[in-house]
């Protein structure tokens, strides 16, 4: 096991030092753990390149001489290698050191103390005086998660099995597009390959392993794609007129509007989604509200209503 | 977890010592550990293996640590702070949107460092990750500083079943996650029993000045169980019902403590659940739906 992190480590000290092309013999020859056939060698060295390129090191390939192309150089520019922005100041960095709290025994916890430990490696002292702890924390024990977020960084498809709204299992495969978290939960946006749109999964409703397919940069993500804007509450743009038990039915209050009060009951416009939703929402506060229009609504709801009686009858 | 590194893991981070150590020559054994979030004997490890590499075998990186305190020289070709790696530059944005949530409006600095950073190390990333946090900062603040110092709790709650927004005196006990749901156990006075919450249904909350009760974890609660059937629109049911165990004629018995809320959702599923028994809760929900209708009639 270190026998192969101490070939990685030399092999990326050697191709970092060299100034010039370095050829395949040369390296099998000058770094410890290439051995075996030359077939072996040639496997053992494809494997590394491709382990190292996964770790987002950028190892380039060149030739001596434009008229003899077969004696390929291989090389690491320490400007490719080395972190683009390093003006952090103290306070910046202990920002983000409090930024990594949020993560404590979660997933993606040793990527966020890795990438604080970077920075701090720019030598910037960090200065925690007036910096808020940061209370809130990021769950997900979820592989799955750090699988897609891998794959969204070299932008490779993937594919799983998902729960369905009738709860059957369904093969998807999509282009991920993006990550985030609403109301506590974890979704992924991306093309989705069969219904050649864009859509949202949610992270919990995964039921199998999260697996990459086909090739990296196989896609790229539209212009205009924000993580916000899939994220957003739906729209509500339709409007009834609903009459409130006073006192009663909190969690409609948040999108109405108080027209008139009586003694009893106030009369209120309300704003929804569409009309499955406003059911459900009315439904669930019983005989705190009435519906006054539209008509559709009040049909439907009366509708509803008989099913469920008639259904416990 | 780092006990499960991977080699190519392992050389990242061999990697990676190598300019922290640069940037400070002399650190404890300790506390290097701590930055890399490792135990000392991985990172003694760590450390072994990287004596072993080099330029060349005849040109190794020298370091020492036999004092207890880490010095390298020779490594200059590596003495470089590696790129963030998308994994590392996600999960401190998504830190970072968090942490703005719990930083005060009248902290413009802050927020405009925070602004600042996010531009930095998150441009190519920008558009496709959204961190929220689903609860006030201070009402997290307050139920962790309540359950470490065991102290009373004066929350304003919103419950769903009752409809009522309540001021509560709860004595809280433990915390839980069920189905992406945080959950508060308490011994709630107003109920005079144990309860447990929705913690983002907590409006507000403000620490007592009064240690919680001793004997708050040995009250139980009654647990009725509930055979019901479902008719369509499956994921959504079972994903707001939570724990439902199948019985063999298809149907499924879930365990309640409040009959008021599962009407609620019987109701509120438009004929997807459907209640088989208790009888008498299967004829109470007809009733309420009757009742509803009156009200067109």
């Amino acid at each position: 096991m270190s026998r192969k992190s101490e070939r990685l480590v030399n092999l990326t000290i050697a191709l970092l030092a060299t100034g010039r092309w370095l050829t395949k013999s040369e390296i099998y020859k000058n770094i410890d753990g290439y051995s075996g056939e030359p077939d072996a060698k040639e496997r053992m060295f494809e494997r590394d390149k491709e382990e190292l390129r996964n770790l987002g090191i950028d190892i380039e390939v060149g030739t001596f001489d434009p008229l003899f192309e077969d004696e390929v150089g291989y090389r690491i520019r320490p400007e490719r290698y080395r972190i683009q922005s390093t003006e952090f100041t103290s306070k910046q960095l202990a920002l983000i050191s409090s930024a990594t709290q949020s993560w404590r025994g979660a997933i993606l916890a040793s990527k966020a103390t890795a990438g604080l430990a970077k920075l701090k490696a720019l030598g910037i002292e960090s200065d925690i005086d007036g910096i808020p702890i940061n209370p809130h924390q990021l769950r997900s024990s979820d592989e799955n998660l750090s699988r897609i977020i891998d794959a969204l960084a070299i932008r490779k498809t993937v594919s799983f099995q998902y729960r369905a709204a009738d709860n059957s299992y369904e093969d998807r495969a999509i282009e991920p597009y993006g990550v985030g978290t609403k109301n506590g939960f974890w979704y992924v946006a991306g093309n989705d390959l069969q219904r050649k749109a864009t859509r949202l999964f949610r992270l919990d409703r995964i039921i199998s392993e999260v697996r990459e397919q086909g090739k990296a940069a196989s896609y790229s993500i539209p212009i205009d794609f924000s993580m916000e804007q899939q994220l957003a509450e739906r729209a509500r743009n339709n409007v009834a007129h609903l009459m409130l038990r006073k006192g009663k039915a909190h969690a409609l209050r948040k999108y109405s509007q108080v027209l008139e009060a009586s003694d009893d009951w106030e009369s209120v416009s309300y704003k929804y989604t569409d009309q499955d939703s406003i059911i459900r929402e009315l439904l669930w506060h019983r005989d705190d509200v009435k519906v006054v229009e539209p008509h559709s609504v009040r049909e439907s709801l009366n509708s509803a209503l008989e099913s469920i009686a008639s259904l416990h009858d | 977890m780092t006990s499960r590194a991977t080699p190519t893991e392992k050389a990242a981070r061999l990697l990676d010592l190598v300019p922290y150590i640069y940037s400070h020559q002399g650190i404890a054994l300790a506390d290097l550990a701590v930055e890399f979030s490792i135990t000392e004997a991985e990172l003694l490890a760590d450390l072994n293996t990287l004596w072993m590499c080099g330029e060349s075998r005849f040109d190794l990186i020298e370091l020492e640590f036999d004092s207890g305190f880490v010095y390298i020289r020779n490594a200059d070709a590596v003495n470089i702070v590696r790129s963030l790696s998308v994994q590392e530059a996600t999960s401190i944005l998504f830190g970072l949107d968090l942490l703005k949530e719990s930083i005060p409006q009248e902290r413009t600095d802050l927020l405009q460092d925070i602004q600042e950073i996010k531009t930095k190390i998150g441009e190519p990333f920008k558009r496709s990750i959204v961190g929220e946090p689903k609860i006030p900062a201070d009402v997290l603040t307050a139920l962790q500083e309540s359950l470490s110092k065991r102290q009373k709790l004066k929350i304003t709650y919103h419950s769903l079943a009752e409809d009522l927004l309540t001021d509560r005196i709860i004595h809280p006990i433990a915390t839980r996650v069920e189905d992406g749901v945080d959950l508060l156990h308490a011994f709630c006075e107003r109920a005079d029993g144990l309860r447990t919450f929705r913690i983002d249904r907590i409006h507000s909350a403000q620490v007592l000045d009064q240690l919680v009760r001793d004997e708050a974890g040995l009250l139980k609660t009654e647990l009725q169980s509930v055979d019901i059937k479902v008719h369509f629109d499956q994921r959504r049911i079972f994903e707001t019902l939570g724990n439902l165990s199948p019985n063999n004629d298809g149907s499924y018995a879930i365990a309640i403590f409040n009959e008021s809320w599962l009407i609620r959702e019987v109701l509120a599923s438009a004929g997807a659940i459907e209640v088989l028994r208790p009888l008498e809760l299967r004829a109470e929900i007809a009733r309420q739906a009757c009742d509803v209708l009156s009200q067109y009639r």
